[in-house]
């Protein structure tokens, strides 16, 4: 996946939703503790990669938290992907060590514009790896 | 598929799984019952309830007759854990979303949903939304 690509997507998922600043937004989710502004990160994440491959997804997703009594998010973000047309999961991971195990979703640590960035190069690369194999067969 | 998930063959499942839990756990004799009376007990504490999510699947797994891949999230709102689960099941074979579904209310409108979710506060709500994701699961592999 090109890095440009997915610097400009990122920054077209932010002119929607008018973020000026994806690394303060970011961090203060993180930082601050701050459920909506997580809620923010994720949108913008699933965005950009929906922008990516000019498609609509169907998403469920989690904003983990450091503490367990009170939702503090600690900047740990799951996401499940799925085709809305095939019912294909796109988050699909065999586990390389243990066969037969297998994983439904994305897991991505987003504390800063960078990670963010990681974040949607690699959930979009999982996706382009499972939208191949399904080609394939 | 036909899956054979009479309420009794649910229950049986259960109480497999739970004891294989407790095994796994190095834990001593603690039946559902008191471990469902300590989860009423601890309520507002979202680290108890990590245990109903395998239980849950495990059974299901049991039933199904081989391993799923899938997903939980205990579902929050600003005040807390909600008690609700919401599960997203995925078939490893064909890596098809088996909790997949369309609806329309008004014949024109398509919604799609890829959870099945339920609130879990005692056993008979662990039977029901075992029951639950059995008959989605059930439904998905018979249109596969």
């Amino acid at each position: 996946m090109d890095r440009e690509k997915v610097l400009q997507a990122l920054r077209e998922a932010q002119a929607e939703y008018d973020i000026k600043n994806l690394d303060r937004l970011v961090r203060e989710a993180w930082e601050e503790g701050d459920v909506l502004y997580a809620e923010i990160v994720v949108e913008l994440t699933e965005r950009a990669v929906e922008i990516l491959f000019d498609q609509n997804f169907i998403w469920v997703h989690i904003i983990e938290s450091e503490d367990c009594e009170e939702w503090i998010p600690d900047g740990w973000y799951s996401f499940v992907v799925v085709h809305p047309e095939t019912g294909q999961c796109l988050t699909f991971l065999k586990d390389p060590v243990h066969s037969g195990k297998s994983r439904a979703s994305f897991r991505a640590r987003i504390r800063s514009a960078d990670d963010a960035v990681d974040a949607v190069m690699r959930l979009a690369e999982l996706i382009e790896q499972n939208l191949k194999s399904r080609a394939v067969e | 598929m036909q899956l054979t998930h009479t309420e009794e063959r649910i229950k049986q499942a259960i109480e497999e799984v739970w004891q294989e839990l407790l095994q796994e756990a190095d834990a001593e004799n603690y039946s559902l019952e008191e471990y469902f009376e300590d989860y009423r007990k601890y309520w507002d504490d979202p680290c108890f309830p990590n245990d109903i999510p395998e239980l849950i699947m495990r059974t299901v797994e049991k039933i199904v007759g081989r391993p799923l891949s899938w997903y939980c999230e205990l579902v929050r709102d600003p005040a807390g854990f909600t008690g609700e689960y919401s599960f997203v099941v995925i078939d490893p074979k064909t890596q098809k979303c088996l909790t997949y579904r369309e609806y329309t209310f008004d014949g024109v409108n398509v919604h799609r949903f890829i959870n099945v979710a339920g609130t879990v506060v005692n056993y008979e709500d662990i039977v029901r939304l075992v029951t639950k994701l059995l008959n989605q699961i059930q439904s998905a592999l018979a249109a596969a």
